[in-house]
C-alpha cells in the first residue's frame, strides 16, 4: 500500500514537473489587431525601402483636389515614435491659418491666388510637436489612435478649441468616396496605418513613373487632398495626398490599395 | 604436482628471504625499475595534458577571436534606423562636419531649418536634413547631407528622366518637371537632385517651386546654399 502511494506521488510529482516544463503563452504575446490597441511608432523607417514602378497607358484621366497648394509637411521628432504627435502638428498647422494662436509666434503661410501656401516646420512648431507627444501619452514604442484622440482633444481644449473626428470607414473597409467628401469641405484625413507607402509621381507621355517608399511599420500620416487615376478606362488608382511626417520624403501619394492596411480613417476638424 | 607445489614453496621462501634481506629494498627497487612505461606516461601527461589542453584553447579563443574580428573590421558598419535620433542643428554644425561642401546661407532670403541624425549606439552622425525655404515661400527644398563614409542613403533613386548638369562648382544628376495648369491654375516646378563629392553626397529629395510669373530658378537656389 504505501509502495503504491509512494509510486502514485512519484507519478504526479513527474506530471507536476512536466507540465511546467510545457512553455505557457505569455498574455504580452497576444496581439490585438483592433486599432486602438495598435501602437503607432516612427521606427516607420526602419523597414522601407524604395520601389520603381511604372504605369504604361494609352489614355489617363485625373481627377484631384487639394485643400493647399501646398500644405504642413513636419518631421521633426523629438524622441522614439513620435509620429503620432508629427501627424497632430500637421492637423493643428493646417487649422492654425484660421487661428493664429493654435501655434503662437509662427506664421501659418500665405494666400496666393485662390489657395494657399503653408509655412515650413519652424522652432514654434517643434515645440507643438513637443507638447503634442506628452499629450498624447507618447512613449519609445510610440501611442495608440485613442491617446492620439485624446491628446489632440486635450491640446484643442487648453488652447480654447474643440475638434471633431468622424470615420471615413465602412465597416472595416477604408471609403475612398467619404474620403473624398470631407477633404472637400476641409476636413483633413487621419489614416492610422500597418504599413504604408508615399509615392512620387513623374508624368510621362504613356507612361508613368513612380518612386514608391514602402514600410511594413505602423504609422500615422494626414492627407491633405485627393488624385485620382485612371488608366485605359479601367485601371483605377486611388491616392491621398498626404504629409508623410517622414523626414526623408516628407509629402507625396499614399496608394490606398498598395501594401497597406488601412484600420482607421477619421475627417479631422478642429472647431 | 609435487614439482609445481615444490617451486612454489621455494619461490615463496626466496621472496620472504629478499624481502627481510634488505628491508625489501632491492625488490622496491626491481618493481620501480620495471615500473610499467604506462605509469610513467601516466605521470608525465599529468603535467603536460593540462599544458596541451590549455594551448589548444587558447588558439582556439585567438582563431575564433580572429576569425570574428578580421571580417568585422573589414565590413561597414550596418546602422540601423530603429536607433536613430533626430535633433535640431545648425548650419554651422554641418560646415564642421562636411569637408568637401560648403554652405552659405542668407537669411533675408531663405529659411533653414536642420536637423541632425545620430546613430545611438556608435554617436555617429548619419546625416543632416535640411529645409531650405524661400522668405515668400514659393520655394521649398529638401535635402538629405550626408558626410558619413559608413552610411549608404538607399530611399532615394531617379527615375529614366535623369540628367547631369554641370555647375560652377559641381555636377549635379538631376530630374525636373512642370506641373502646369493646376487645380488652382499655378504652374509649380519640381525636381529631385543629386551632388557627389568623394564620399560626402548631397540628395535634394524634393525642390518644390511655385511659378508665378518667373521660370524656375532651381539651380541658382541649389548653388545660394551649396557651394
Amino acid at each position: 500500500m504505501i509502495k503504491f502511494g509512494a509510486l502514485a506521488l512519484s507519478a504526479m510529482l513527474l506530471a507536476g514537473g512536466a507540465a511546467g516544463l510545457v512553455k505557457q503563452p505569455a498574455q504580452e504575446e497576444v496581439f490585438y489587431r483592433d486599432s486602438y490597441d495598435i501602437t503607432y511608432d516612427e521606427s516607420g523607417s526602419s523597414n522601407a525601402i524604395i520601389e520603381s514602378l511604372s504605369v504604361t497607358y494609352s489614355t489617363r484621366t485625373r481627377d484631384t483636389y487639394a485643400q493647399a497648394l501646398r500644405f504642413p509637411t513636419y518631421s521633426y521628432t523629438p524622441a522614439a515614435s513620435a509620429c503620432a504627435a508629427i501627424a497632430g502638428a500637421n492637423l493643428v498647422g493646417f487649422f492654425d491659418r484660421y487661428d493664429e494662436n493654435l501655434i503662437p509666434n509662427h506664421s501659418s503661410g500665405t494666400a496666393v491666388g485662390t489657395t494657399y501656401i503653408y509655412s515650413s516646420e519652424d522652432s514654434a512648431v517643434q515645440a507643438v510637436i513637443r507638447e503634442l507627444y506628452s499629450y498624447m501619452g507618447t512613449t519609445a514604442t510610440g501611442t495608440t489612435e485613442k491617446k492620439f484622440k485624446d491628446g489632440l482633444t486635450n491640446f484643442c481644449k487648453d488652447k480654447g478649441h474643440g475638434i471633431t473626428f468622424t470615420s471615413c470607414m465602412q465597416g472595416d473597409s477604408f471609403s475612398y468616396s467619404l474620403a473624398q467628401n470631407y477633404l472637400k469641405q476641409n476636413q483633413p484625413i487621419a489614416l492610422f496605418l500597418s504599413g504604408y507607402n508615399v509615392t512620387t509621381m513623374t508624368e510621362n507621355s504613356n507612361n508613368d513613373s513612380l518612386s514608391v517608399y514602402v514600410s511594413d511599420a505602423p504609422h500615422i500620416m494626414i492627407g491633405f487632398g485627393y488624385k485620382t487615376y485612371v488608366y485605359d478606362g479601367n485601371r483605377v488608382y486611388n491616392y491621398i495626398s498626404v504629409a508623410s511626417g517622414i523626414a526623408e520624403n516628407v509629402t507625396g501619394l499614399f496608394n490606398t490599395n498598395y501594401k497597406t492596411k488601412i484600420n482607421n480613417a477619421l475627417a479631422v476638424k478642429i472647431t | 604436482m609435487k614439482v609445481k607445489k615444490y617451486l612454489e614453496r621455494q619461490a615463496e621462501q626466496d621472496r620472504k628471504e629478499i624481502l627481510s634481506s634488505d628491508n625489501g629494498e632491492f625488490l622496491r627497487a626491481l618493481q620501480q625499475s620495471v615500473q610499467p612505461k604506462a605509469e610513467k606516461r601516466r605521470a608525465k601527461l599529468k603535467v603536460w595534458l593540462p599544458a596541451a589542453l590549455s594551448a589548444v584553447a587558447a588558439a582556439v579563443v585567438l582563431v575564433t577571436c580572429t576569425i570574428i574580428y578580421y571580417p568585422s573590421s573589414n565590413k561597414p558598419i550596418e546602422y540601423s534606423d530603429f536607433n536613430f535620433v533626430h535633433n535640431i542643428s545648425t548650419v554651422e554644425a554641418m560646415r564642421a562636419d562636411f569637408k568637401k561642401f560648403e554652405f552659405q546661407t542668407d537669411s533675408s532670403a531663405y529659411t533653414y531649418t536642420v536637423k541632425k541624425t545620430t546613430d545611438i549606439p556608435t554617436g555617429d552622425t548619419v546625416y543632416y536634413a535640411v529645409t531650405v525655404t524661400s522668405s515668400d515661400l514659393l520655394v521649398q527644398m529638401n535635402i538629405i547631407a550626408v558626410q558619413n563614409p559608413n552610411f549608404k542613403y538607399k530611399l532615394f533613386e531617379f527615375s529614366d528622366h535623369v540628367k547631369s548638369e554641370t555647375l560652377a562648382n559641381y555636377s549635379i544628376l538631376y530630374e525636373g518637371s512642370t506641373e502646369t495648369g493646376t487645380e488652382f491654375g499655378i504652374d509649380v516646378f519640381t525636381a529631385k537632385a543629386k551632388i557627389t563629392r568623394e564620399h560626402e553626397i548631397i540628395y535634394v529629395t524634393e525642390y518644390s517651386e511655385v511659378l508665378l510669373s518667373s521660370q524656375e530658378s532651381f539651380f541658382e537656389v541649389l548653388q545660394s546654399f551649396i557651394k
